[in-house]
């Protein structure tokens, strides 16, 4: 029997290492812990962004973190009561906050996240 | 023999030579606790008749001649997130209060029982350990001993009033984010968070995998290396807990620590905190005669990235019970455990890949220093029920934000020994921090400290 093939990592070219903060990281920086005045501001959790040529939203369209309740509630079969709502919007503007911050932060594509599993 | 402020090893001396039994010591710490609890609220359970039982035991090998352990006789109290044996574990939450009674004592409870020690009862904490101020909307707030209108710190608030109060000389308590490390600094004693992966958790109730330690408070360095000692070990029923020889530090205590290179935290640490926390770091550096800053890169997208893992990996523990008892948790923690299971897991593995880069940078900066020196808190005592104060010019919620200074240190698990300095009208500490595994150097700096008169535990007017 041949010997089983070490699985080998495609080639990729290492990026540059970690930058410091953009703006917008700064910008989000800034915010962290508002609780009320906390937004979103990495790209990368923006999920609302309107294509050109798409349907302009009504204005009464619901807010991107009030439908991910709404649907993650469902999802996940979590009763969240009309009253805890603004409790847990407001939790997770901050949690989408840190992550803005988290995620602004350049790191190259062979980067471990730190809980290696070892057989 | 005053014995309401002994601390452990005193108590253990007095007991071993006969100058007192540990039935007289354990009496009057159960005393103390009818006293005083009222006030401070910190104890929810009190093992009278199991006390006294051990307290005998130990008593009755004493007359003996048999040689009794490093902590005979010494009363101590734990979380009650330690499993107890005839108990069910709260882990200060409504729900559990209906999970049987274990069967089996948290292996750091047998350890310091195996030491001579004698666990006198459980303690009051934050709901699911998922707090920093020591308020529990179902057992009532833990006071803190020196101003019974202020917080405790959490979420190990019993364990630090109790200690502070003089109930017990010695507690355990967990620190996920800071939950040692805050109610020391309030409470004005000495608290230790070893190593990630230095004691085991097992027959505990978790928090987050990722950051949960366990560690114990005192009144002295001596009583908590001698309570630390005792603990250490490995057990293979923790997945986290590390597989390392011993690493007593008891004896190393005096060693002088001129050959240890000293900085301060610069940057983040620097910011927002209160005029007291300034005055504790600095009248700690100049005694150590330290005047080098040193810079812990990205400490607060550390601080964020530990944010986001604590929610989602709360979220994930508890999911089950907000999907059966949502009524039954406290509101705040409830809240912040839905929001954490609606996050995405790109943004969870983020943090994680963030953690690694962070950890690497950070240790890297101990082959220039074998200390940091910290705030543990950005204040002292905040009033019980105070929602907000002002950081950096910010109004921020309480309840999230006294750990600013401690998240981005447990986030990678280094060891951190609290000192407080007893300021007037309120203390609060610094934290001394070492690289993994060096909880003897980060001892052997409290103790000079202490030996200096710089950093005490101050009793209050109980």
């Amino acid at each position: 029997m041949a010997p089983r093939q070490k699985p080998t990592r495609p080639a990729t070219p290492r990026r540059a290492p970690p930058k410091p903060p953009s703006a917008k990281a700064r910008v989000a920086k800034a915010k962290i812990g508002k609780t009320k005045s906390a937004k979103v501001k990495s790209s990368k959790v923006k999920s609302t962004k309107v294509k050109s040529g798409a349907a302009k939203p009504s204005r009464f369209a619901p807010d991107p973190i009030d439908a991910l309740i709404d649907a993650a509630a469902a999802i996940l079969t979590l009763t969240i009561e009309p009253a805890w709502k603004p409790a847990v919007r407001a939790n997770l503007q901050v949690i989408f906050a840190q992550a803005a911050l988290v995620t602004a932060f350049d790191l190259p594509d062979d980067a471990e996240p730190a809980p290696i599993f070892r057989a | 023999m005053d014995i309401d402020w002994l601390p452990a090893s005193k108590i253990a001396r007095a007991v071993a030579s006969g100058e007192i039994s540990a039935a007289a010591i354990v009496e009057a710490a159960l005393a103390r606790i009818t006293e005083r609890d009222p006030i401070l609220n910190s104890f929810t359970a009190v093992v009278a008749e199991r006390a006294r039982k051990r307290a005998q035991a130990i008593d009755v090998a004493h007359a003996k001649g048999r040689p009794l352990g490093p902590l005979a006789g010494v009363p101590f109290a734990v979380k009650n997130l330690f499993d107890i044996a005839g108990l069910p574990t709260l882990a200060g939450s409504k729900i559990n209060r209906s999970l049987p009674a274990c069967t089996r004592d948290s292996p750091l409870i047998e350890r310091l029982e195996a030491a001579g020690a004698v666990l006198v009862g459980a303690l009051n904490m934050g709901e699911y350990a998922y707090d920093f101020t020591g308020e529990n909307i179902h057992d009532g707030p833990s006071r803190n001993p020196h101003d019974p209108n202020r917080m405790t710190g959490g979420s190990s608030g019993g364990s630090g009033g109790a200690v502070a109060g003089g109930l017990v000389p010695v507690a355990l308590g967990s620190d996920t984010n800071g939950s040692i490390r805050v109610p020391s600094s309030l409470c004005g004693i000495f608290g230790l968070k070893p190593t990630y992966g230095r004691l085991p958790r097992n027959r505990t109730f978790p928090f987050v995998a990722s950051f949960d330690h366990l560690g114990p408070f005192a009144r002295t360095t001596t009583d908590l290396a001698l309570v630390y000692d005792a603990m250490q070990g490995h057990d293979a029923d923790d997945a986290g807990c590390v597989d390392r020889a011993n690493e007593p530090t008891t004896t190393l205590l005096d060693r002088d620590i001129g050959d240890l290179r000293i900085a301060v935290a610069g940057g983040y640490f620097r910011k927002g905190a209160f005029p007291e926390a300034r005055v504790a770091i600095d009248r700690v550096a100049a005694a150590l005669h330290v005047n080098r800053d040193i810079d812990i890169p990205e400490a607060q997208r550390a601080r964020a990235a530990a944010y986001i893992i604590t929610a989602t990996e709360g979220a994930s523990l508890h999911l089950d019970r907000l999907r059966t008892h949502a009524h039954a948790f406290d509101p705040a923690v409830r809240d912040r455990l839905l929001a954490g299971a609606m996050i995405p897991a790109a943004l969870v593995n983020a943090a994680q890949k963030f953690r690694r880069w962070y950890r690497d940078h950070a240790l890297a900066l101990f082959s220039e220093v074998d200390v940091i020196l910290a705030p543990a808190t950005p204040c002292t005592a905040p009033l019980i029920g105070q929602q907000t104060f002002m950081l950096g010019g910010v109004e921020l919620p309480v309840r999230a934000n006294l750990g600013i200074y401690t998240q981005p240190i447990s986030f990678i698990g280094l060891p951190v020994v609290a000192v407080p300095v007893a300021l007037d009208p309120l203390p609060i500490a610094v934290q001394i921090i070492a690289a993994p595994w060096r909880e003897d150097i980060a001892l052997r700096v409290a103790n000079a400290l202490e030996t200096m008169g710089i950093v005490t535990a101050p009793r209050p007017p109980l």
